[in-house]
């Protein structure tokens, strides 16, 4: 005999976890068990605006009416009462959008625009469970950095666009931010305040951090820069030019696996001398970087998975010297390739088990009808491309055109192509590569995907639609992942 | 296939990649190996397995990727396999109010039976797709919640509430909300 009391709370609550919103709350209002049970679902993400911003425009802060700041003072006070701020798990704060909130907003004095945002912060430390803290635009004073610090539970902390107010003294030998995870993400061109932060972290709990900003992100003096010796994934935001500085603080974190770096300029030293990495990251396994920058880990033993954000295929091509076997994971983005650059990467990376190339090339428009010969001239040739290594286990490769203006003077594309049949061009390249398991092949205006089932029947689609294709498109990062 | 024993001893043959979908299952089958030797399911009685495990009738909707749809589009006749061990879980909470033929029948179950089921879900390790589907109701609610008063039918639930706590609930609700 079973009946609802034999089923458990902590089962109730695991089959809660998956439920949308709306079926929480019909479900906190059938009885104070349930109510009890869905409670903490429902109150473990609090959202707070602080103040409105017209789009980035971050020096004019705006309020809403003042009945409007009472109710978000009251809502806060219940977020933080004492049957509801043990549940709370994670908090963004983060600015109203002016002009897209229905709520009408003014210019805030300078007495009363940090109002709601000193308010929650003087609460924070109520959300004694508090993991994830993400803010957004968010103007810290040396009371809210103190309050975060103090949290203890926190895990992962968030910042976008955040500023230290002038003159607040954040005193790192007293405060120290525990997280695993810091994130920063703020403009590279000016100077941003995240040389307060990092002083905060803990080099012994940190193992995350990403940092797109003012690329001096660790101050001038390398000797006061402390080891991170847990970190093992790392972004950073830097001026190539002054890549010798770069190095040496990429050498402070010693145990990096997963590297991502972006930037601007010419790869140099201070100086304008080439540089070496040769000691820097030894253990990293996985790197998304640009063409640039690509050459400095490229030869390196431990990486397997190699990330190369657009590229231009001659500057690309021209870095590829001898072979690399070591990498088993490689995805690049071209503005434009062929079959001789496809050639050079199988060529140059023998190891190959998973391969994901996207072609981004602008082409000129003729009547508007939106189709070219590129991509499925292209895969036309593969069926006669045999340089794919036997190991090749995912490939996806995808067309993506820009329709620009025809030059009169210029030839415009046939409309009259034959799109080739891709299910028989799997054919092909399964029995070339008789590993391959995936494959994602996106001409832009047709697409296809396949995936072999171990349990019988193997998943397959087509379309030559170009809106279904569209549609169909935004599954990749599923698809490719799963 | 795999021999799986229930608490009542009676036998079930069964397509492997049908019970894997049963965390509890496929961790017990790798523990076992290649052997034919059978799973018991000590927790778990025939006629509950049954409803777990039973084909639907008729024709179903499969998608090109062999997964159950029940939403009308291209309709082919497949291998006739319940639903509920056909989705992942991510497709799971993906997917938001599709009741099919299939849930609802099950879901026209006895009280007793649904709690059974919901008890053999958890044990199997299955209970997120066994019981999101219960709580939904887009068939009948435009694909919004089941509203309190039906699913305090369905779990034969007592309303403890007065009307005032029934009213700040919803306003503390409403709280819970972005604003």
């Amino acid at each position: 005999m079973s009946s609802r009391e034999q089923v458990p709370d902590e089962v109730w609550s695991e089959i809660f976890c998956l439920l949308p919103r709306d079926n929480l709350e019909a479900l906190s209002l059938t009885s104070s068990n349930f109510k009890d049970i869905s409670r903490p679902l429902l109150f473990a993400h609090f959202k707070f605006h602080p103040y409105a911003f017209h789009g980035r425009q971050t020096d004019i802060v705006l309020l809403p009416s003042e009945a409007e700041i009472t109710s978000s003072l009251n809502r806060l006070d219940f977020w933080a009462s004492d049957g509801i701020a043990r549940h709370v798990r994670s908090c963004q704060i983060i600015p109203w959008q002016a002009g897209r909130s229905e709520l009408l907003f003014t210019e805030a004095t300078t007495q009363s625009r940090y109002i709601l945002l000193e308010s929650f912060f003087q609460r924070l430390e109520l959300f004694t469970g508090l993991q994830h803290f993400h803010g957004d635009g968010i103007h810290f004073t040396q009371a809210a950095v103190t309050t975060l610090c103090h949290a203890l539970a926190l895990t992962k902390v968030l910042l976008i666009q955040c500023s230290i107010a002038d003159g607040e003294h954040i005193d790192p030998m007293s405060l120290q931010l525990g997280v695993s995870s810091f994130s920063f993400i703020n403009g590279v061109t000016h100077d941003d305040g995240i040389g307060l932060w990092i002083p905060l972290l803990r080099p012994q709990h940190l193992r995350e951090l990403h940092l797109t900003c003012h690329p001096r992100f660790f101050g001038e003096d390398l000797a006061a820069i402390p080891r991170f010796p847990h970190v093992h994934t790392l972004t950073v935001t830097a001026n190539y030019s002054t890549m010798s500085y770069n190095l040496a603080v990429l050498s402070k974190f010693p145990a990096v696996q997963i590297f991502m770096m972006r930037g601007w300029g010419l790869v140099q030293d201070g100086a304008g001398a080439p540089v070496n990495a040769s000691t820097v990251l030894p253990v990293i396994q996985r790197y998304t970087c640009g063409c640039e920058t690509m050459g400095l880990f490229l030869h390196r033993r431990t990486l397997t998975h190699l990330t190369v954000q657009h590229c231009n295929p001659r500057d690309f091509t021209e870095q590829l010297r001898g072979t690399n076997n070591s990498i088993t994971s490689f995805d690049i983005t071209f503005d434009g390739f062929d079959m001789s650059v496809l050639r050079g990467i199988c060529d140059f990376f023998p190891m190959l088990t998973e391969l994901r190339i996207r072609s981004e090339c602008e082409v000129e428009e003729d009547d508007g009808e939106h189709i070219n010969d590129i991509a499925t001239t292209f895969f036309t040739e593969l069926e006669d491309f045999t340089a794919f290594q036997a190991t090749l286990q995912r490939l996806a490769i995808i067309w993506r055109f820009e329709y620009i203006d025809q030059d009169e003077s210029d030839e415009a594309y046939s409309h009259e192509v034959e799109i080739p049949k891709l299910n028989e061009l799997r054919d092909v390249l399964v029995e070339r590569c008789p590993g391959l398991t995936t494959l994602w092949l996106d001409g832009d205006d047709f697409l296809f995907h396949w995936r072999k089932s171990s349990q019988g029947a193997d998943e397959e689609y087509s379309t030559v639609d170009e809106d279904d294709a569209k549609t169909r498109r935004k599954t990749l990062n599923d698809f490719w992942a799963a | 296939m795999v021999l799986l024993v229930t608490s009542d001893n009676e036998q079930f043959q069964t397509e492997k990649d049908i019970v894997e979908r049963s965390v509890l299952i496929k961790n017990m089958l790798e523990d076992v190996g290649e052997s034919d030797q059978p799973i018991p399911l000590p927790n778990v009685s025939s006629s509950v397995l049954k409803k777990v495990t039973q084909p639907s009738t008729g024709p179903t909707e499969i998608d090109v990727r062999g997964r159950y749809l029940s939403t009308a589009s291209t309709t082919v006749e497949s291998p006739s396999r319940p639903p509920i061990l056909e989705q992942s879980q991510d497709e799971t909470r993906k997917r938001t109010t599709d009741i099919s033929e299939w849930d609802q029948k099950f879901i026209t179950v006895d009280q007793e039976m649904l709690f059974e089921i919901i008890l053999a879900a958890n044990y199997l390790d299955i209970k997120s797709l066994l019981c999101r589907r219960w709580l939904q109701d887009g068939s009948q609610h435009d694909q919004g919640a089941r509203p309190p008063e039906e699913i305090r039918k369905l779990f034969n639930i007592v309303n403890d509430f007065t009307p005032e706590e029934e009213a700040q609930i919803k306003k503390e609700n409403e709280w819970a909300e972005d604003r």
